[in-house]
């Protein structure tokens, strides 16, 4: 160490910097695993694929007694969708497809021999709104099967309620997404018959999908053509707290996924706590670095002779506050790198014990924050540092 | 010429209070290149007011001051070097850092010449002694020797031997006048009198 340095640290105060490295490190880790924890959990509550995620809604019309003949009500005009749109709080909208022709599904046990025979609804929804990922979901005019993703509630439906009474053996997922059926549509005086398999579940919509383009294709060729106007479509949300948007709905007796605006709320109120840590954590900061500024400031003047003197004998106020400049950007580093790796080990700590309620990145991306974070306290540091030397040593004698 | 005053006097001075001096409120005095000279007055009279104004560090004053072949941003580098009336020597460093701390900016001495210097000085005992328990004198020694380690065109000195036994300062004043030789250095002393070591060019009365 060089007489200077060794000049410098015998006047440093100590304890004060101690006290500042272990402030700044509580405001550290609570700045940055408030940020990780927002980073985590914000897909869960905004992802844009989800069906039905946090910022799509379905509605429908409220059936009424009145509605149950004439059904022309339970249908949204083009004006009406055109005033959903117009809503502040409405990013996009999109209808549910339905089919305008017959369809049925059968088994054969042997060829050409129906033996199981239903009636089925499909509806189609654009891909976007769909939340499951799969490369199955595209249909072609030349294809002959149509995948199909029905409400996992169904199936829990027939395990638990209709297996149960009826004796009859429970199906898994995994099973059911082997088995092929037969789907015959009609219509215009023709038919077709394909073959059907149920690619995946949903847990959100309540609907029996098929691919769009299938929809299309089917309500050209079979439709009969009697009302092209939607019953159902789905609402993408773009300010989940607006105060008219629950109220919007219920004026006009339109029914929405209530569970979807529950989770707005949870977000919203997620949002505010992450809100919460961040500005207290920054609070606590700001804290640490005026508590250590003016331990700084102290110093300088508790020593101000050695400085004067320092000067008197030629040393410029830049080479006298590189060492404490160093020191600060050394300690501010150190404590900063801690921050993230403790954050790291506390994250990992959360992400096994959460594992099952969010789907958790691998990886934590909070670099650029902490880089910032360090740059910010080393420039405030720094210019401060130079500016109480440059100070006390204005108008020597 | 190396530095030229007009008219010039200590703000904090009044003109009755520097109506005998033969420096302040002068039209010109001039101090030459490589010449001695020694400024003699009582205490208060502001000779130390005089070399802080000249080192650049009193900037309350009335009049001008010309710097002729000095360059005024650098003074503190490498053109006039100053031994302190308070002497500035720090008490949490040993006698030879005191030394080093200065000699590590400028680069001047080999450590082997401080040495030698610290030697002649009659300071070899106290070279790792800490400058808190030095004399005066011993303190006023070590400040000389630092004030010789970076080169200059100008030493000032304030009172640098109110400490100082006759044979002491007959060796430091041989020595400091050599190093002056050495860097082609004017010398300007302020003193309260009896500066007849110095054997200087002129001698001024404020």
């Amino acid at each position: 160490m060089n007489i200077l340095a060794r000049l410098q640290f015998k006047i440093l105060p100590l304890k004060q910097i101690l006290g500042y490295a272990l402030v700044l490190a509580i405001g550290s880790i609570i700045i940055l695993l408030a940020a990780q924890l927002y980073i985590d959990v914000k897909p869960y509550f905004t992802n844009e694929s989800s069906v039905l995620g946090s910022r799509v809604l379905v509605a429908s019309k409220q059936v009424s007694v009145f509605k149950t003949v004439d059904k022309s009500s339970i249908y949204f005009t083009e004006e009406e969708l055109q005033e959903i749109r117009d809503q502040e709080f409405v990013g996009d909208l999109a209808t549910f497809s339905t089919a305008q022709f017959e369809i049925k599904g059968f088994t054969e046990r042997k060829e050409g021999m129906p033996d199981f025979k239903t009636d089925l609804f499909f509806e189609g929804i654009p891909e976007k709104y769909l939340d499951i990922k799969t490369d199955q979901w595209q249909w072609k005019e030349s294809d002959s099967l149509i995948p199909i993703i029905i409400p996992s509630s169904y199936l829990k439906l027939y395990n638990f309620g209709l297996a149960e009474s009826k004796n009859l053996p429970v199906i898994s997922e995994n099973t059911i997404s082997q088995m092929q059926f037969g789907i015959e549509v009609e219509g215009q005086e023709k038919s077709r018959k394909f073959k059907g398999r149920i690619i995946d579940f949903s847990d959100k919509l309540n609907s029996i999908l098929v691919p769009e383009k299938f929809m299309s294709w089917a309500n050209d060729n079979y439709g009969n053509d009697s009302n092209s106007n939607p019953s159902r479509i789905l609402i993408e949300i773009s300010q989940s707290d607006h105060p008219e948007l629950s109220s919007f709905f219920e004026n006009r007796n339109i029914d929405i996924n209530k569970e979807a605006l529950e989770q707005n709320k949870i977000w919203f109120f997620f949002q505010l706590i992450f809100l919460f840590l961040f500005v207290i954590a920054c609070i606590i900061i700001v804290l640490a670095c005026v508590a250590m500024l003016l331990s700084f400031n102290l110093m300088f003047y508790k020593n101000k002779s050695a400085f004067n003197n320092l000067h008197l004998i030629g040393y410029s106020n830049r080479t006298m506050t590189k060492y404490f400049q160093w020191i600060m950007l050394a300690l501010t580093l150190l404590v900063i790198f801690t921050s993230y790796m403790i954050t790291n080990i506390i994250r990992l700590e959360i992400r096994e014990r959460m594992e099952s309620i969010f789907r958790f990145e691998k990886s934590s991306s909070l670099i650029e924050l902490s880089i910032s974070l360090t740059v910010i306290l080393v420039f405030i540091t720094s210019v401060t540092i130079k500016s109480s030397v440059t100070k006390i040593n204005k108008n020597i004698q | 010429m190396l530095i030229e005053l007009n008219n010039l006097k200590p703000a904090y001075l009044s003109d009755k209070q520097v109506s005998d001096s033969q420096i302040y409120l002068q039209e010109s005095v001039v101090f030459e290149k490589e010449k001695r000279y020694v400024i003699e007055a009582g205490s208060g009279k502001g000779k130390s007011s005089l070399l802080n104004i000249i080192y650049g560090v009193h900037e309350k004053y009335e009049g001008a001051l010309h710097y002729h072949g000095i360059k005024k941003d650098q003074i503190k580098k490498d053109q006039i070097s100053y031994v302190f009336q308070d002497l500035k020597l720090f008490k949490e460093l040993t006698a030879l850092e005191n030394v080093l701390l200065k000699n590590n900016l400028t680069q001047h001495k080999e450590i082997t010449v401080i040495k030698e210097l610290f030697n002649q000085f009659g300071l070899s005992k106290q070279l790792n002694q800490s400058a808190a328990t030095l004399s005066l004198g011993q303190k006023q020694r070590v400040a000389i020797i630092r004030s010789l380690c970076m080169p200059y065109k100008l030493l000032l000195m304030d009172e640098p031997y109110s400490h100082l036994d006759d044979d002491n300062m007959k060796i430091i004043m041989e020595i400091i006048k050599n190093d002056a030789l050495e860097n082609s250095a004017s010398i300007i002393i302020a003193s309260l009198g009896n500066s007849t070591e110095l054997d200087a060019d002129q001698i001024l009365q404020i």
